[in-house]
């Protein structure tokens, strides 16, 4: 077998049938699987102009074709589908160890259309399909209700289910597994509550084989061999002290990604906090803020190891970067926030209360509600009280602050429930911002109606490139020109530029050809690490310490070339983008809040003055991908 | 070649005679801080903590043929 499963289930609600498809080996060596797989798939079966919250949308859980082969890194899951908050192509990323149950069952994808009357559950394992009633469930938040079903079903069984936030079809709503790991972005949470799905329970034994077992094994001893032993030299206190140093430079010194191995396995993702900070890499006060204004100590990277039970690893992950943190009072534990959470929740806020950080990560996890967008929310109420848009009639009382934790958690709780103003606000910032009216827009931090990550391209113009021009906008794990150094693509390709060991930071925000095929590079190999099934921070080692390509051509047994995997790289992602066209979203029209770009630029801090021609940079993206560079459209397949 | 052994270097800095892939070839017997002695970069990446073989190392330790050595620079993420 060569590492994919060769067929997808085909399920739909409304009359409760089911039925495989066998793909051919021609289709996954021209799409790989996971997110190229479900493109590939949904752009002809989704009609155009139909309703992502109605029964011709369809909701697919694809896995990579890596997934289960002893691939190292290789754990990840994706979900798929038209977004109900771009009304484009919608896809979002998960860990855990639901993965593998994909293809345990022996798809490499489960698709899911029409509706079901009433609140069902899904139990799959290979043979068969059961619609199961999940009368009992619903209403419960993701964990409780995964707890059920695990213990209904065995402790082998798998499930994804929505929380409250999915439930009420709350745009902002994810996909939850692991208790607490989230597919959060692109709103699909409120597709699969739209469907009155509950939870995907997954239950199959099927075994996963690969081309060449023991090439891949060869391959996983290798990686597991550049994995961090033992205390990192690396202390809490530097991070922010380095942060400084960086954001006082005017040159950018090439990192390597085993550079953040260490970091990453004491810390996790928030070994980034306080350099992100200090680099004015996370926006603070709805991106009007500066970093004197917020004490980065609050979210130092040993604050949130303090209550550190246990190390979290993913299914097939030789590094561990998640943890189990301990909690107090309403909820016993946590998984550790990662970075995007406690930046949308703190500096974004003006927030430098931990605890509730942590407790509404788990209230958003629970609830199946996108931290990234819930933050920015909360911030933009925040930012429209203070203006005197809204007020404490508006609020119910809410005395809404920057920095005020207890109005944060309160206004986050109607959140999730949708009462209130929470209600409001679970449509997501662009709609919210629409109801509101009076000026609100200008607060609103969305592109194309998803809300921006916590990463600004004032600081690094590479994500604001693919904010808006990744056909899923304000999308983080696309790439950047750290992203770019950190997979040193140029190490296996001979198109993708060099970078030298130390640059100017302005080369960064230059239009040319040099960074149009930098950007170019990380889209096109972010649809190869979907494809394989890959993690981002896996693939962070760099393409060469993780050996990508040569993992997939062990798996499948083909012997495609690096340049040729980038090829089938660059047409999936003009799937994803033909399906905007083909929806009516016209990328070129987002909107786009010109403060990420520097308009009107920043009077203090580390991004003082930073300001750059966005729109020229996209076009240069544009173009490099063979799209047109006006519009973003892509051509038609040969 | 006696004498000589060669090690992978990830740093932030270009050390003279390093390959595209990171290696570079050292008298046998030299240490971590020769690699910053022949690189000589500002000052700040002087201090960077470094992992060889992915465990803490100090400046004075003797390196290996094969050796991976990697400069840790702090960065945001996530």
């Amino acid at each position: 077998m060569p590492g994919y499963c060769g067929k997808v289930l085909w399920i739909n609600l409304s009359e409760r049938t089911w039925q495989e498809e066998v793909i051919a080996d021609e289709i996954y060596r021209r799409r790989l699987a996971g997110v190229g797989l479900g493109v590939h798939l949904l752009l002809e079966r989704i009609p155009a102009g139909a309703d992502p919250l109605g029964p011709e949308n369809i909701l697919g859980f694809v896995a990579g074709i890596l997934v289960g082969t002893g691939a190292m890194f290789a754990g990840r899951w994706m979900v798929v589908g038209k977004s109900p908050l771009t009304g484009g192509w919608g896809d979002s990323n998960c860990g855990g160890n639901f993965a593998p149950a994909i293809k345990q069952c022996g798809y490499d994808g489960i698709f899911i259309a029409g509706i079901s009357p009433e609140p069902i559950y899904l139990l799959v394992d290979g043979q068969s399909v059961q619609f199961l009633p999940a009368a009992d469930l619903w209403g419960r938040d993701a964990v409780e209700c995964e707890t059920i079903l695990t213990a209904r079903h065995g402790q082998k069984a798998r499930a994804a289910c929505i929380g409250s936030a999915g439930e009420k079809r709350s745009l902002i709503a994810g996909i939850v597994n692991d208790r607490g790991r989230i597919a959060a972005r692109s709103g699909l949470g409120a597709v699969m509550g739209s469907k009155n799905l509950k939870a995907v329970v997954l239950n199959g034994s099927q075994p996963i084989r690969s081309a060449q077992p023991e090439e891949i094994r060869r391959l996983s001893k290798a990686v597991a061999g550049l994995m961090p032993k033992g205390e990192p030299p690396l202390r809490s206190w530097m991070l922010p002290l380095a942060g400084l140093l960086m954001a006082k430079s005017p040159t950018i010194f090439r990192k390597d990604g085993l550079m953040t191995l260490p970091p990453m396995r004491k810390w996790g993702t928030a070994s980034g906090n306080e350099v992100a900070v200090k680099t004015g890499d996370a926006p603070v006060r709805n991106w009007r803020g500066t970093p004197a204004g917020y004490r980065s100590a609050a979210i130092s990277a040993d604050a949130l190891i303090r209550t550190e039970r246990r190390k979290y690893h993913c299914y097939a992950c030789p590094l561990g970067c998640g943890a189990i943190n301990t909690l107090e009072g309403e909820y016993p534990e946590t998984h550790r926030p990662e970075y995007e959470t406690i930046a949308a929740l703190g500096p974004l806020l003006s927030n430098t209360d931990l605890d509730t950080i942590f407790y509404l990560n788990e209230r958003f996890n629970r609830a199946g509600m996108d931290s990234i967008s819930a933050g920015t929310m909360l911030a933009f109420a925040v930012n429209c009280f203070e203006a005197g848009i809204l007020t404490a009639q508006d609020t119910g009382g809410l005395n809404l602050k920057w920095g005020n934790a207890a109005a944060i958690r309160a206004l986050a709780g109607q959140m999730i429930q949708r009462e209130g103003l929470g209600d409001l606000l679970a449509d997501g910032v662009q709609r919210a911002a629409e109801r509101i009216g009076r000026g609100s827009q200008q607060f609103a931090m969305h592109i194309g109606g998803q809300e921006i990550p916590m990463h600004d391209p004032r600081a690094d113009p590479g994500y604001g490139v693919l904010y808006a021009g990744d056909p899923t906008p304000a999308r983080h794990n696309t790439g950047s020109h750290l992203t770019y150094e950190l997979l040193k693509p140029w190490s296996r390709v001979d198109w993708a530029p060099a970078v030298p060991p130390a640059y100017p930071k302005a080369v960064m925000y230059r239009p040319g050809r040099e960074n149009a095929l930098k950007m170019a590079a990380c889209a096109m190999l972010k649809a190869v690490i979907d494809g394989g099934g890959f993690c981002t921070f896996g693939a962070h080692m760099g393409v060469d310490n993780l050996t990508l390509f040569e993992y997939l051509n062990a798996a499948t047994g083909w012997s495609l070339t690096p340049h040729e995997y980038l090829e089938i790289g660059r047409e999936v992602q003009s799937l994803r983008m033909r399906f905007n066209f083909k929806h009516g979203v016209r990328p070129a029209e987002w909107e786009i809040p010109p403060l990420i770009y520097g308009q009107p630029p920043l009077r203090r801090g580390p991004l003082k003055g930073r300001q750059f021609d966005l729109f020229a940079l996209r076009r240069g993206f544009w173009q490099a991908m063979g799209w047109d560079a006006e519009s973003g459209e892509p051509p038609q397949e040969d | 070649m006696d004498g000589v052994i060669r090690v992978q270097v990830s740093a932030p800095f270009q050390i003279p005679g390093q390959d595209a892939a990171g290696w570079v070839e050292l008298p046998a017997g030299s240490r971590v801080s020769d690699l910053l002695r022949l690189a000589k970069p500002p000052l700040a990446l002087r201090l960077l903590p470094v992992v060889v073989n992915g465990r803490a190392a100090a400046r004075r330790q003797v390196l290996q043929e094969g050796d991976r050595v990697v400069f840790l620079l702090p960065m945001s993420g996530g």
